[in-house]
């Protein structure tokens, strides 16, 4: 099942069921262009743009949704669109230019909101004010794209639209990510001076004042344990105020650097 | 000249066999004589620093890090993990070295 994603006049996001979309347009193809008796395969092409403003020519249908009026509309390229689909190409612009003509556009366009909205679109008393464009939730946009007709409509026709689909399950408040709560957690370094084999014998005599001389040179970096585990980065010892600090250097080979 | 004649081998059939009774006589009871030449790995550390999680990926190059030791207090010397004597940070030669100042007895836990 696809949802595709329209933008209102207005910007707001909504989604309407494709395929239901893609049938009303399919069937007012099959009705509307079988009158024409000319395509076999309707084109729907060259892509028709609605104005989203004011509109020196505006062509407008609207359709009352019972909350209030949804308006479609467009500019006469759109006529002159289904007026050449209407005559089968062999007239471009013949059927717009008289009356009776531009009435069978009307009622095209009507019908073809109708289909998508799947209630009558009925012609509105008067001509929305051109902010309404902008401004009114309850604009419908039809959009002819090249090769495939698209539908912007009103969040409550899309709910009309899309009831008795079965929706997937409502899902919970979305997770976040999970290395956000790790921050506060602590962890412990150790810097270790160094180590020293010696044989059993000689560890067993150890005992206050002896020296033991380490694997560690004076003038490299000091390894570092991370939890535990050793880390890729090394430490040059030093001090801090009264504490011992260290600096720490991702290179192994660090240049030599006297301790303390 | 004719060569040797080959061994005769033989499959080998081993038997089930099982531990003795407890309580028979220890054969190596404590004798340290016989694993004088074991080597024994010592360690020794500067200190620790705590830090969370966040700290510690916020650490850079160059980054400073204060340990919870003095720079006048011991250092501590580990075998395998445990804390067996302290000692003052000295250089011997080249390297770093530890002068033992405590250390922990023989059957001292």
């Amino acid at each position: 099942m696809e949802f595709v994603p329209y933008k209102l006049l207005n910007g707001t996001e909504c989604a309407v069921l494709a395929a239901k979309a893609s049938s009303a347009v399919g069937a007012w193809n099959a009705a509307w262009a079988g009158h024409a008796g000319d395509p076999a395969e309707v084109s729907i092409s060259p892509a028709v743009r609605f104005a989203e403003s004011s509109s020196a020519e505006p062509e407008w249908l609207a359709y009352d949704a019972g909350e209030g009026f949804v308006y479609i509309g467009g500019r006469e390229s759109s006529r002159a669109w289904v007026s050449r689909l209407l005559s089968g190409g062999s007239a471009p612009g013949a059927l717009a230019t008289g009356s009776l003509a531009a009435a069978a556009v009307d009622k095209a366009l009507e019908d073809l909101a109708a289909r998508i909205a799947g209630s009558p679109v009925l012609p509105a008393a008067a001509m929305p004010p051109p902010e309404t464009w902008l401004r009114y939730s309850g604009a419908a946009w039809i959009h002819l794209a090249e090769g495939a007709p698209e539908v912007i409509a009103d969040p409550r026709i899309t709910r009309r639209m899309l009831a008795g689909v079965p929706r997937p399950p409502r899902r919970g408040p979305p997770v976040t990510n999970p290395q956000l709560g790790l921050g506060k957690l602590p962890v412990g370094i150790d810097v270790w001076l160094g180590t020293a084999d010696l044989e059993l014998s000689v560890f067993q005599t150890l005992a206050p004042g002896d020296v033991i001389q380490l694997d560690s040179r004076i003038d490299q970096p000091l390894k570092v344990t991370v939890d535990g585990r050793n880390a890729a980065p090394r430490a040059f010892l030093g001090f801090s105020g009264d504490r011992r600090a260290v600096r720490l250097t991702g290179q192994a080979g660090a240049p030599p650097r006297l301790p303390i | 000249m004719s060569s040797p004649p080959p061994p005769s081998a033989k499959s080998v059939q081993l038997q089930d066999i099982t531990a003795g009774t407890e309580g028979a006589k220890a054969l190596f009871p404590g004798n340290l004589e016989m694993i004088q030449g074991l080597k024994v790995g010592l360690s020794v550390t500067l200190g620790r620093s705590e830090l969370t999680v966040a700290e510690l990926f916020a650490l850079k190059e160059e980054s400073l890090l204060k340990l919870d030791k003095g720079t006048n207090e011991p250092v501590d010397i580990y075998l395998d993990n445990r804390l067996v004597g302290r000692g003052e940070l000295v250089v011997v030669g080249d390297n770093f070295g530890v002068r033992i100042t405590e250390f922990g007895k023989a059957g001292g836990g």
